[in-house]
């Protein structure tokens, strides 16, 4: 195929470094440095921008406040600008960037709880929704040998405020300055978040099965079930058997494992 | 290239395919010609957009209107992107299939925007080449949409719609002519907008877009499809329609998306100007 103009790379670096100026926020909105025409494209970019890092990650821009969390997109994407034709993808590292930065906050849970929510979020709607795993619990004694395959549809999380259980209402504030957060749980909490009816299905965990789950990800049924009862408080063990396997009933029913290995 | 897919009658109106309408939609089923979809939200993993689509294709013909193909990007195309295009386009059974003529990135830095170069006979050829590439890429009619711009560059020789005509021409492949760009930019640049329509070749024009924009303080126009068609857009409609209709017409609708009882009474609109 016939190469382009030689001057039409040069005219595009220039244009685009333009385009990717930051915006002024000295006057508290955001302005482009440009004139006129040029300042349109400029603005649309960071705008565009924002706006898509904000429908990836919504509940951490009401908790941040969208002009707060406009200035960490601004310098997760200048160091890295989109590339490719997603504008979702833009947002790919955006959360590893905003937990190094929240890390430095007086109290950071509130708003790493929200990435976290989000990101699981959109995890779980990207995946295909998952089915009840069968096969391996025809055969009790292989099922203890193995180890599962969670679901990419399925993710669980733990969370410190009632962040998850009211994201509506949140979600419904405005995004302009930080919300007033709801006070923390006296413990954290945990919950499975599953793809289900083009949606997300928000199941809460007790504690001991949120473990359950975590453990049965990095080692095998047998291995998983011992290591929970060595931690378990001898008042409970007695009882730990037949909960234990409500659990893990309840995850195979909701296509938490997706197979086995 | 002859059309592929289910036949779009040359007088249909059609819908740009948005989010927001889509429980009304699979639930009233109303009398719309065809649905455009923006490709770049169909061709990610998710599965939700792809049933939905799904959903829409089993009663409508769907066409695809792309904003990332950069074919006036400096780079060669990305034939990832193209490759998944055409597994879309072939699901869907698109009659055909178009984006714009411009640039989208650079340089490794994707802009997310619809970017102008100067119009000038060099990039003619180049850009016709690639069009024609894309077009036998799909398999199926290509389609390129004009600009609304911000910005000229010095450097010109040609008139946009020189430039614009003269690549559809050398590629072979069809004009997506949308009216609400072609008012934009000819109020933005202060050039006549019967100028730009005498010199299209209605023949190739797949499709016509109708859109809303906003007048600024300033005087400029941005293309923004939040409003309603404006009067001089549907004037220009009808001058067009009297000129090289019937085309298949369709309606944009991106930001403040009102409801579809709203949009649908556009289309009525649109019927009744061409009359």
């Amino acid at each position: 195929m016939t190469p382009p103009p030689a001057w039409l790379a040069e005219l595009q670096r220039v244009f685009g470094a333009s385009l990717r100026t930051p915006l002024d926020r000295e006057q508290g909105t955001l302005r482009s440095r440009h004139q006129r025409g040029l300042s349109i494209y400029n603005l649309q970019y960071w705008l565009r921008l924002f706006e898509a890092l904000q429908s990836e990650l919504p509940l951490t821009c009401r908790v941040l406040g969208a002009w707060a969390f406009n200035a960490h997109a601004e310098t997760f994407l200048l160091a890295h600008p989109p590339v490719g034709w997603d504008l979702a993808g833009a947002a790919v590292g955006f959360e590893a960037h905003l937990f190094a930065a929240l890390a430095q906050l007086d109290s950071p849970d509130a708003a790493c709880d929200a990435a976290r929510i989000d990101v699981a979020w959109s995890e779980v709607l990207r995946a295909p929704e998952p089915a009840p795993l069968r096969a391996p619990l025809s055969d009790p004694a292989q099922l203890a040998c193995a180890r599962l395959v969670r679901s990419p549809g399925a993710v669980w999380i733990e969370e410190h405020r009632p962040l998850l259980e009211r994201r509506a209402t949140l979600l419904a504030c405005a995004p302009d300055s930080p919300l007033e957060l709801p006070a923390p749980w006296p413990s954290p909490r945990h919950w499975l978040l599953v793809h289900r009816d083009g949606g997300v299905l928000q199941v809460p965990l007790e504690t001991e099965e949120a473990h359950l789950l975590r453990l049965l990800e990095e080692r095998s049924v047998q291995d998983s079930l011992g290591e929970l009862e060595a931690t378990c408080p001898p008042n409970e063990r007695a009882a730990l058997p037949a909960r234990a396997r409500q659990w893990l009933s309840r995850a195979v029913g909701l296509g938490v494992w997706e197979g086995t290995r | 290239m002859t059309s592929a897919g289910p036949r779009i009658a040359r007088d249909a109106l059609g819908l740009g395919l948005r989010l927001p309408h889509h429980a009304q939609l699979v639930t009233d089923w109303p009398e719309v010609g065809f649905f455009e979809a923006i490709s770049e939200n169909f061709l990610g993993p998710a599965p939700g957009p792809r049933r939905r689509l799904e959903q829409i294709r089993s009663r409508y013909p769907v066409v695809l209107h792309g904003v990332g193909l950069n074919l006036l990007g400096h780079a060669p195309l990305d034939e990832a992107y193209l490759d998944a295009l055409c597994r879309l386009a072939d699901a869907v059974d698109a009659p055909f299939v178009t984006d714009h003529l411009c640039w989208t990135g650079a340089h490794g830095v994707s802009h997310h925007d619809l970017l102008p170069t100067p119009f000038v006979p060099e990039l003619v050829e180049w850009a016709a080449e690639r069009a024609a590439y894309v077009q036998a890429r799909l398999g199926r009619p290509f389609g390129l949409e004009n600009l609304s711009s911000y910005v000229t560059f010095e450097e010109s020789t040609l008139t946009e719609w020189d430039f614009y005509a003269e690549v559809i021409q050398r590629a072979g492949c069809g004009a997506l002519l949308d009216l609400n760009n072609l008012y934009v930019s000819s109020q933005n640049h202060g050039f006549d907008p019967d100028a730009y329509l005498s010199a299209i070749d209605f023949s190739r024009v797949l499709q016509v877009h109708l859109a809303g924009h906003t007048l600024r303080a300033d005087g400029l126009f941005l293309d923004t499809h939040d409003h309603p068609v404006a009067p001089p857009v549907w004037a220009l409609y009808a001058r067009a329609w009297k000129l090289g209709g019937p085309f298949p017409t369709l309606l944009e609708w991106d930001a403040r998306i009102p409801p579809l009882p709203e949009v649908l009474s556009e289309l009525d609109r649109a019927r009744e100007v061409r009359r």
